[in-house]
């Protein structure tokens, strides 16, 4: 009788114990048994690059049973400014245009990631500098970087050869020397192939990309602009427009003209019409896909005579990924965001199918991207601490555009007085901050 | 049949004759409502699609609006850096105003001068009617393309052509001098429906008139002139 007593009593501690586990995870039943939460992500990319996204996505949505990612390619910057207006963002969103991070952050429309980060201890230190910089407005961090785009120099070996240049320029004077050595003009006078095209506008010539090789600077400490006052933007326009002179403006216009569309596989680069290039990094994929037959290297631009120490740097914007204001599953965005920018596979696997450069400091280096010399460069470039950005201010691409506008001027010839044109130049870069942040605004 | 009240009693005259204007207002009610009934996708479509956009253009443009943010009123300092600090700003009004004052009279100028040709034709009225008017069932996308190519300063028929006569050819879109002036031939290729516009009213003057403005000694011009 005892021993069925101790029976029951073993049976009914049992139970006892089953249900209290059954009690302390009560998440684990219900959540077996709920629908996974549907985060919907908005990203730029499209056609083949969006099936790559897809597939790293994927999974992180097979790691992550609770939740399911519906993600929707070709979105622009118009779509997601529209649909937070509207309220109906998605969870998640990325944008092509890290300029335009001071829009989205400076009005909340994406939210502040600082506590989510802090609550994970993830510290924005495992970014370079340079993507530190772009995806923060005035100390808020709205944004993550999702992959960067990085400058450099590709050159054509084959026409090196034939000019008898043995390695790539490493100034600017080098480099005007080796473009006029390059050059070669039809009977008329016209260009056959331009050493280099220093025209601005042409394919991915903005004075952002040059200005680094001289080491400019935009602002002061207070966020005016300083472009008269640094000698460093003088240096580079006077630099530019003789190189324009020499090959003569029309000239230049006219055999842009004549060119292939910069994303075709009449690239000019590609077809051998321009012997050098500035451009960036995703250019490998495209000639390994267009022209694999193609003899080029790649390098980081030439820099100022007068500043050596900057080669090796260049210049840094990208994808910014963030989470819009009013979501319903901030966790879960937020986790999203956390593995896409801050998981080296995935940021390894992205750059591998994108050929982007991955944008942690550990996943620039990890033995899981795919080896390539051409390639290579661009994470070099990408690492290195003197690489820079453009300013992020209220006006987003606004501010960068009225500057080449004004370079595009210059090499024209119609600007007469190079200083006093910065000077006004200033005052309207100063003036386009002040409206785009509205009056009483500091 | 006679008027009368509930209770059989006849009306009065006055109240006989503010019923019947009670009545008759009531009709032309009702015709206004059917009107506006048969009205409303018009007045939805224009309040929907142009008066409230331009109401609320007019209303945010005294105002600091970001697109996310509420709108914040800043009185007259979005006109102010319009006009005294947007360097491009003065450039656009500039091109604008050049061509109105160029291309406008050029188009109405050239669409009546092939009305009256095609009035003067003797043979081919009809295939010189459809060749003139083609261009302007023309997208004006597709258009602006097929003329960037045809003006292509390098590849383009047009400069390959001078280029056989010794002639280099002008940069058409590239240059400033020349941009607006190849516009301009755009704009005068694709006048297919003020022609026919002309045409008709042209076509719409007796002929008999044309012979006696012709014997009371009118010119051409003057014969011809709107």
């Amino acid at each position: 009788m005892r021993r069925v007593g101790t029976a029951f009593a073993v049976l009914a501690a049992l139970a006892l114990l089953a249900a209290g586990a059954a009690m302390s995870s009560p998440r684990a039943t219900p959540e077996a048994k709920t629908a996974p939460t549907k985060l919907t992500l908005w990203v730029g990319w499209s056609a083949r690059e969006l099936s790559v996204f897809k597939q790293v996505v994927a999974e992180y949505d097979k790691k992550n049973p609770n939740v399911t990612v519906d993600v929707v390619g070709s979105i622009n910057d118009n779509k997601i400014v529209a649909a937070i207006r509207a309220g109906t963002a998605p969870d998640v969103v990325s944008s092509f245009n890290s300029y335009n991070v001071g829009v989205y952050c400076g009005t909340g429309g994406w939210i502040n990631l600082a506590p989510l980060m802090a609550k994970d201890h993830i510290s924005a230190s495992m970014f370079p500098a340079a993507t530190q910089y772009y995806t923060q407005y005035n100390g808020v961090r709205c944004a993550l970087p999702l992959l960067a785009d990085t400058y450099g120099l590709y050159y054509n070996k084959t026409l090196f050869k034939a000019a008898g240049i043995t390695s790539p320029p490493k100034t600017m004077s080098e480099l005007a020397a080796d473009a006029k050595k390059l050059t070669v003009r039809n009977s008329n006078g016209t260009i056959k192939v331009a050493g280099i095209d220093p025209v601005i506008g042409f394919y991915e010539n903005v004075p952002e990309r040059w200005i680094t090789s001289y080491g400019g600077k935009w602002q002061d400490a207070k966020g005016n602009s300083i472009l008269s006052k640094d000698p460093a933007w003088t240096k580079w326009l006077t630099w530019q427009k003789s190189l324009v002179d020499w090959f003569g403006y029309n000239n230049l216009v006219r055999f842009q003209a004549g060119l292939g569309d910069e994303f075709s596989s009449s690239n000019a680069f590609e077809a051998g019409k321009v012997a050098m290039n500035l451009d960036g990094e995703w250019r490998v994929a495209f000639i390994q896909a267009e022209h694999p037959n193609l003899n080029y290297a790649t390098a980081p631009m030439p820099v100022d005579d007068a500043h050596p120490e900057l080669y090796g740097s260049g210049y840094i914007n990208g994808t910014i990924i963030g989470i819009p204001k009013n979501g319903k599953h901030t966790a879960e965005a937020w986790d999203l965001v956390r593995y896409l920018t801050t998981n080296s596979h995935a940021l390894a696997e992205l750059s591998n199918g994108l050929r982007n450069v991955p944008t942690t400091k550990a996943s620039a280096v990890s033995p899981e991207i795919k080896p390539d010399a051409h390639f290579a460069t661009f994470i070099k470039i990408f690492t290195n601490p003197k690489s820079t950005t453009s300013p992020i201010t209220a006006a987003g691409v606004a501010y960068t555009n009225l500057v080449q506008h004004f370079a595009t001027q210059w090499q024209a010839g119609q600007v007469k007085n190079l200083h006093s044109g910065l000077v006004s130049l200033d005052k309207q870069l100063d003036a386009l901050v002040h409206q785009a942040k509205g009056p009483g605004v500091p | 049949m006679s008027q009368s009240s509930v209770a059989g009693e006849p009306l009065p005259a006055a109240a006989l004759t503010v019923d019947r204007r009670r009545a008759r207002r009531k009709a032309a009610w009702r015709r206004r409502g059917l009107v506006l009934l048969f009205m409303s996708p018009w007045l939805v479509g224009f309040t929907v699609f142009f008066l409230y956009p331009l109401v609320m253009s007019a209303y945010l443009s005294f105002n600091h609006y970001d697109l996310l943010a509420p709108p914040r009123w800043v009185g007259w300092a979005n006109y102010h850096y319009l006009f005294w600090q947007d360097p491009q700003v003065w450039t656009a009004i500039k091109n604008t105003i050049w061509l109105i004052v160029v291309m406008v009279p050029l188009q109405i100028a050239f669409a009546f001068g092939l009305a009256v040709m095609l009035t003067r034709a003797r043979m081919g009225v009809g295939a010189f009617r459809t060749v003139f008017y083609l261009p302007a069932l023309a997208p004006p996308v597709a258009a602006t393309l097929a003329f960037v190519y045809i003006l292509n300063p390098v590849t383009g028929p047009v400069n390959v052509l001078l280029g056989h006569l010794g002639i280099q050819g002008p940069l058409w879109f590239q240059d400033p001098h020349w941009s607006k002036p190849s516009l301009v031939g755009l704009g005068l290729w694709g006048v297919g429906t003020i022609m026919i516009i002309f045409l008709a009213a042209v076509l719409d003057v007796p002929r008999q008139l044309y012979e006696s403005a012709e014997l009371d000694g009118a010119n051409a011009f003057q014969r011809s002139a709107p």
